[in-house]
């Protein structure tokens, strides 16, 4: 897990700060957000939210950085 | 009236054909039936590793629970899947990385290899299949609701039956490609049931989606949010949930599966990354969830509460191609739990006595082992309900105790294999305990509690006995990145 803190806090820490630690502060149905009660909103909103901090803990992984280097060099060495 | 079942029927023999012309070429070997030799691209991962997540449970399961019990089910449900993702997104690609470099495809298959043990392999294997083996009888009671609005009344023994024999023919044919092309086919029929279901609720209650909650609001507050009275049973129970769930979800051993099917690390990383994106299927089910709340009282069984709003409104054809869609959620979840079940049994247990067996033979012993298990889920369905249903709630607790055992495995260098093996056991042991004296302190979730006494037992066990120089060598393997 060297090099990879802010992608823990990007795909794990943030979502689970989201759904579990703030859970006594969403909970609650009003205000409406579209139409729908603020816990059913804040959820939803998570579903994209969690994606969107996965792809920017994606992006700065150094792991996946090497992965995607050496797919790269690959490629162009077999041009 | 024969509209409704005719169509469902079409429906499952396609399905049947989608799994024969998925073969591509002969199945030669057992790694083929239970991985696919790894050739999985990210469109087939994907649809493979939602194919179990999202089905029946989803379509019937979570209106039905809308229904009776409100937010206080949902918010978990949801939270649960969600985080999962999040940890998937660190173990998957190492498990994948591990059975690339040691030919795995099964869980037992990557605890025996990190610690060059049989004796956990078989271990792992036999946990994995007693807990897994449960799913099926879940699967079975959806299909039991189905066929109640097919039109004209089928024996719920025959239809296990016939669901078996299709779930067979799919492990049959191609393994692991069968049930990932049929996972395709059952997805789009699933999101168009659940578009219909949420398109009636809409379109029916003046004032669209926004009315239904509001209604919900006004005549059913306490399903609109989790109840925090009490605290112990309501709140520290759902979030320790939450937690306890999240990180379950990947021990299921046909989540490795899916694993091992991937082409690449990458694949599997990005994978991980789209999941999230699909749950927007939630907020359909949820609503018509709410709208059957509304609009229908006092049904004995919650579950029904989506067919029995649609059943009423839409034409019959449509209502055919919706339960062909949920029958084909059934089946296809019943093939996903068997074949780890052929797998662990097959290559970890019967490996174990019979080494020297070859491919053409252990595919056979698979088709034999499929076909017991099939046979046995419908035998314990059909005459001894209530056994099963003890050992469902026990499996996803049993299920998760291999949680610290992988992340030892993926991270530990120093782990050892009686650290795990123990910690395994007593995480077995407590959930048992737990279960059937039906006591849990504070009101957490006991599967929770089982993980804390399991990471506990590896700890001090691992300590106590002496470094293994090949563990600890094949540790730092795993962690030399693959670059392909």
């Amino acid at each position: 897990m060297k090099g990879r803190f802010w992608t823990v806090i990007f795909v794990l820490v943030i979502p689970y700060i989201a759904i579990v630690a703030l859970f006594p502060w969403y909970n609650r149905a009003e205000p409406f957000v579209f139409g729908i009660p603020f816990v059913y909103f804040w959820i939803f909103s998570w579903f994209f939210l969690t994606s969107l901090c996965m792809y920017i803990g994606w992006r700065i992984d150094p792991v996946s950085i090497r992965a995607r280097a050496y797919k790269k060099a690959q490629q162009q060495g077999g041009k | 009236m024969y509209t409704t079942l005719i169509i469902c029927a079409i429906i499952v023999l396609i399905s049947v054909f989608v799994s024969y012309y998925s073969r591509r070429g002969s199945v030669k070997s057992l790694d083929d039936v239970l991985t696919g030799h790894r050739s999985f691209g990210a469109f087939i991962l994907f649809f493979v590793s939602v194919g179990e997540i999202y089905g029946i449970g989803t379509m019937l399961g979570v209106p039905g629970a809308v229904y009776s019990k409100g937010t206080n089910y949902t918010l978990w449900f949801m939270g649960y899947i969600l985080l999962s993702y999040c940890v998937g997104y660190f173990l998957n690609p190492l498990i994948w990385r591990a059975g690339k470099k040691a030919n795995l495809s099964t869980n037992a298959d990557f605890f025996g290899w990190r610690f060059g043990s049989k004796g956990i392999e078989v271990l792992v294997a036999i946990v994995g299949i007693a807990f897994v083996m449960p799913w099926a009888q879940m699967n079975f009671a959806g299909l039991g609701i189905v066929i109640k609005y097919l039109g004209i009344p089928i024996d719920y023994a025959t239809a296990v039956v016939i669901a078996s024999i299709v779930a067979f023919l799919y492990i049959g044919i191609a393994g692991v490609r069968s049930t990932a092309w049929v996972a395709v086919m059952k997805d789009f029929l699933m999101i168009f049931a659940i578009g219909v279901g949420a398109y009636v609720a809409a379109s029916h209650m003046p004032g669209g989606a926004s009315a239904i909650y509001q209604g919900v609001l006004e005549q059913f507050p306490k399903h609109l949010v989790v109840d925090t009275v009490p605290w112990t049973k309501n709140v520290s129970f759902t979030l320790s949930t939450i937690v306890f769930q999240s990180v379950a979800l990947y021990m299921i051993p046909y989540t490795f599966q899916y694993v091992y099917t991937g082409a690449s690390e990458e694949i599997v990383r990005r994978n991980q990354i789209i999941m999230p994106l699909y749950m927007f299927m939630y907020p359909f089910v949820i609503l018509a969830g709410f709208y059957g709340l509304l609009t229908i009282h006092g049904l004995k069984n919650p579950d029904e509460a989506f067919l029995m709003m649609l059943s009423t409104t839409i034409p019959s054809w449509v209502m055919g191609i919706i339960a062909g869609g949920m029958v084909l959620c059934a089946i296809l979840a019943l093939a996903v739990v068997v074949l780890p079940v052929g797998g662990l049994f097959t290559k970890n247990i019967l490996g174990f006595f019979k080494p020297n067996a070859s491919q053409s033979e252990l595919v056979k012993w698979n088709r034999v082992v499929t076909a017991s298990a099939l046979i046995i889920s419908v035998l314990l369905t059909l005459f001894w309900p209530q056994l099963m249903l003890g050992v469902i709630n026990m499996s996803y607790f049993g299920i998760a105790q291999f949680f610290p055992g992988v992340v030892a495995i993926l991270f530990w260098k120093r782990a050892t294999k009686w650290g795990v093996g123990a910690g395994l056991a007593a995480g077995i042991i407590c959930v048992i305990a737990f279960v059937s004296s039906g006591y849990a302190p504070y009101g957490l979730n006991k599967g929770f509690i089982a993980i804390l006494v399991n990471i506990a037992v590896l700890l001090a066990v691992t300590y106590m006995t002496p470094v293994d120089p090949e563990a600890v060598r094949r540790c730092e393997l795993l962690h030399e990145e693959e670059l392909v």
